[in-house]
């Protein structure tokens, strides 16, 4: 069950090595390479329990830039996803990708962040503002969307 | 030494006095400068127990001082030590400290004695790593994660393990990210260990570490409530200033006079809105706008802008347009005619002008076209004064390299000397004039200084200009209804100019006759009379107008409206009897008559100093008895 | 042992030009943006070209269609006028522009954006053979 890939892309100036250690331990998150292009990874998120997320599917794209791990890895939803946090493209706000980017933070903390963000939605940082507004103003049905789009979009195998 | 040192910089934090630290020279930082604290600022009042009004006008004088490359690090470099010695820490922790609370010595000491550990916190000081590896032969890079001999894992005070080549990836990424370099800490997403210039220069390239360098040389004046650099373009000197003068027309070593508040030109006596409106508006697009409002008309058929350039109504559009019609009506021409009163007198438009119908339009029209000659008259004369500004200065500059060398070979004075007493003048005479004192220039002094008062002159004339030229941005604010004040600023402003044209006619144009390579003509001291008269006329106009402009024109209030028609005459009087003598607070400060005062003039450079000084301030030659 | 960096993927290339795009580009002479913001692919954009100086395109604006497929960036997108135009490398009927007949589209490589497509298209309406070329009027569409 342990998915340990230890990735030996030689780049300059140095080895980046192990950065997919221990991907597969966290549970309801995987991650695996492209074929054609080693820097590109295939996610798959589970919706968190007791978020409008839960049951939900949710595929993303992760790229690791050439700059990594000086710059943050880029990383986006393909699954349509109903969050303050995400748009319509499936681009993310959250500040480790961001400014508080370190090296020290690998895939797996990225994608376990991405995960607790679906947990905990926060529309005062939007990206949408129009699910913000309503995650604002009517959290219950913003809420009630979310399942909904959980039910339609990403339920499918 | 320790102790006494604590003392006293304790107590420094207690007052709280930013301005201690500030307006003057480095030396006063160090460490052996342990005499007493209360008259070390102004060394040169240690033996006057003369009146405070000298001290006062030499602390006006003394409100910034202008820093170059070495004078900036000089002070960094100081304000680090005090900072490491006081608090007993490294100067790289010191560095980072000062950098944080934007290099205020007495706020570092306010906060780090207030709650120490909530300080190194703050800023990522540790005192003791927060994780160890005692016994380890190898680490474990957190970047990368391979394992590395512990020669190849560097740390900083946090322990937080991570390869040499992983560090010096993360530092030079950060370096070349900018000046948020500054403030980098440990790669560890959980540690805020603070990473300082020590340890990366261990690590990253030449070139990085120049950067790094660079940048903490900036952030001393960037992140520095009392420094700004110059903004003249390609000036590399900063100004630092005492925080909380009133006086903020500061004056670079590269010559150039910047208001320290708004960094625009200096522009004392007129407020700093007054200008930032001022320059908005000479900049904004509004104007061409209101241009073409008050000047053209969208062509009624293809709708772009016509522009009348006087003349008849009949206007015929820019081909391929070249549809006719009326101005006045935006009708067709061709329905003009008999039928509509004749050809020149579009009664279609008088008529609808009765009935209202054009009235918004026309009037805002109208409105616009004013507003605009009334912006262009002061425009043009903002603009013209700060040409001839421009003109005196360039003067200035050639006077003092062609004319200093041929006068010193006239004059067998050295050179070097002639040019020392310039600089003194020149450096004094923005304070002197920005701060409404101007300097008496006297017709009694020896024949080797003519040139000196002449370039003295010019850099006079070079400030009343700007004076000049920014009470026109003034009066244009002035409200239009305050009818008394207009004319009495009008009244002042105009002496002023008119003096003024007359000392730099002469300065500029009567002078050549002296400069030439014969021997001075035998006029020549009548010449200097005349000079000096007219710099001392002047001199009084400029007193008035700008006193006047500082006080917002309140004389006008206190005199009231009776005065109004006879401020024509008393105009001068009053700014020389009323507001001349008694008010001390302004950077004029004592403005008694210093003839009766005891001040005397030098006979070398004809500097007007203090009675209190034993020799003049600015070329140092001892006094001599009247 | 060298070792080539692998390349950037279509959707993140994509997502790194609609940022670039929704800067704003120089002198705002060219634009583009995407034209369905809810297709998660970004296959359609709409480019614009305001028309340069010294020339009969002088200040009209023209408007495009550009269609990035899956195989983009490898292969060039697609690229039509919306806007009538004429110009020689656009087809008269279509609006399309023809990749034999336009050199950035001929000779792709995948460091080419939609950017470098639209600046070029720019620069070839002010080259000699369509500077001088009668346009269809203002306002009318293929």
């Amino acid at each position: 069950m342990v998915f340990i890939v230890r990735y030996v892309v030689r780049l300059k100036p140095k080895p980046v090595g192990d950065f997919l250690l221990c991907v597969g331990t966290a549970p309801g998150i995987s991650a695996s390479p492209s074929e054609e292009n080693m820097r590109y990874f295939n996610v798959m998120i589970l919706g968190p329990s007791q978020s409008p997320y839960e049951g939900g599917v949710f595929k993303l794209e992760l790229f690791l830039p050439e700059e990594y791990p000086m710059a943050a890895p880029k990383v986006r939803f393909l699954t349509k996803i109903y969050h303050p946090n995400i748009d319509k493209l499936g681009r993310i706000c959250l500040d480790i990708l961001k400014d508080k980017w370190s090296p020290a933070l690998q895939i797996r903390t990225v994608l376990l962040s991405i995960q607790a963000l679906l947990s905990a939605p926060n529309p005062d940082d939007p990206l949408s503002e129009n699910v913000a507004k309503h995650w604002k103003t009517n959290e219950a049905e913003a809420v009630e969307t979310a399942k909904e789009w959980t039910q339609l979009y990403a339920s499918g195998t | 030494m320790d102790s006494e040192d604590d003392m006293h910089d304790a107590n420094d934090a207690e007052s709280m006095d930013d301005d201690y630290y500030s307006g003057d020279t480095a030396v006063e930082y160090s460490e052996d400068d342990d005499d007493g604290d209360d008259d070390g600022d102004y060394e040169f009042d240690n033996d006057s127990v003369d009146s405070d009004d000298v001290s006062t006008s030499r602390r006006q004088q003394k409100n910034y001082i202008a820093l170059k490359e070495a004078d900036i690090r000089q002070h960094q470099e100081n304000e680090i030590t005090t900072i490491s010695t006081v608090l007993s820490i490294s100067r790289v922790d010191a560095s980072i400290l000062l950098r944080h609370y934007h290099w205020s010595v007495s706020n570092v000491h306010e906060v780090w004695f207030a709650d120490e550990d909530r300080v190194r916190k703050a800023v990522g000081l540790l005192e003791r790593p927060v994780v160890r590896f005692p016994n380890a032969k190898e680490l474990t890079c957190g970047i990368c994660f391979e394992s590395f001999p512990l020669d190849r894992i560097s740390s900083a005070a946090c322990g937080h393990p991570f390869c040499n080549l992983c560090w010096r990836a993360y530092m030079s990424t950060s370096i070349n990210g900018g000046p948020g370099c500054l403030m980098l800490r440990c790669p560890d997403p959980s540690c805020g260990a603070a990473i300082g210039q020590d340890m990366l220069n261990l690590l990253v390239s030449e070139e990085d570490k120049e950067k790094y360098a660079r940048y903490l040389l900036r952030s001393y004046i960037e992140d520095n409530r009392k420094t700004k650099w110059c903004p003249a373009p390609g000036c590399e000197y900063a100004v630092e200033f005492v925080v909380g003068s009133e006086n903020y027309d500061v004056s670079c070593l590269c010559s150039y006079g910047f208001c320290w508040n708004c960094t625009e030109e200096a522009h004392r006596p007129v407020d700093c809105g007054t200008v930032a409106k001022w320059i908005m508006k000479n900049s904004a697009e509004s104007e061409n706008m209101n241009w073409i409002l008050a000047n053209s008309k969208p062509c009624p058929k293809c709708k772009r802008p016509i522009e009348k350039n006087q003349g008849c109504m009949h206007m015929t559009c820019t081909p391929p347009c070249k549809f006719e019609f009326c101005w006045l009506c935006l009708g067709a021409w061709s329905d003009h005619g008999e039928r509509t009163g004749g050809f020149y007198a579009c009664n279609r438009y008088e008529a609808a002008k009765q009935e209202g119908a054009y009235d918004e339009t026309e009037r805002r029209r109208e409105m616009a076209k004013n507003s605009l000659e009334r912006y262009t008259h002061y425009y043009e004369r903002w603009a013209t004064n700060q040409s001839s500004r421009q003109k005196a200065l360039a003067d200035l500059h050639q006077m003092q390299t062609v004319n200093l060398e041929k006068l010193s070979d006239k004059q067998s004075q050295p050179e070097s000397q002639l040019k020392f007493i310039t600089e003194a003048w020149l450096q004094n005479v923005n304070v002197l004039v920005a701060g409404g004192r101007f300097t008496t220039i006297t017709a009694t002094t020896t024949t080797t200084t003519t040139s000196i008062i002449i370039i003295a002159i010019v850099a006079i004339i070079v400030e009343c200009r700007r004076v000049l030229k920014w009470t026109y941005a003034y009066g244009y604010y002035l409200p239009e209804p305050e009818h008394a004040k207009r004319q009495f600023f009008e009244y002042l402003q105009g002496e002023a100019e008119a003096g003024l044209e007359r000392l730099h006619q002469c300065a500029e144009k009567d002078v050549q006759a002296y400069l030439g390579p014969e021997p001075p003509p035998t006029d020549f001291n009548d010449f200097r009379t005349k000079l000096a008269g007219l710099t001392s006329v002047t001199r009084n106009y400029f007193e008035n107008l700008v006193r006047a402009l500082e006080n917002g024109l309140s004389d006008v209030d206190s005199q009231g409206a009776s005065s109004k028609t006879a401020t024509t005459k008393s105009g001068a009087a009053v700014g020389k009897g009323k507001s001349g003598r008694g008010k001390s607070s302004r950077a004029g400060g004592p403005s008694k008559n210093s003839d009766d005062h005891g001040s005397w003039t030098c006979d070398q450079c004809t500097y007007f100093n203090p009675r209190s000084l034993p020799a003049c301030e600015m070329c140092h030659q001892p006094r001599r008895n009247a | 042992m060298s070792f080539s960096f692998p390349s950037v993927p279509r959707n993140f290339r994509l997502l790194e030009e609609l940022e670039r795009g929704e800067k704003g580009i120089g002198d705002g002479t060219v634009s583009y943006g995407m034209d369905d913001g809810d297709d998660i692919y970004m296959r359609s954009w709409t480019g614009t070209i305001i028309g340069p100086h010294n020339s009969v395109h002088e200040g009209r604006i023209y408007q495009l269609k550009l269609f990035c497929d899956k195989d983009y960036p490898e292969k060039p997108p697609s690229v039509r006028f919306h806007s009538r135009v004429n110009m020689t490398c656009v087809n008269h009927e279509t609006g399309v522009v023809e990749p034999k007949k336009f050199g950035i589209l001929a000779n792709w490589q995948r460091e080419y954006t939609m950017e470098d497509i639209l600046t070029q298209l720019k620069k070839e309406m002010a080259a000699p053979h369509n500077r001088k070329l009668v346009q269809p009027p203002e306002g009318t569409y293929f």
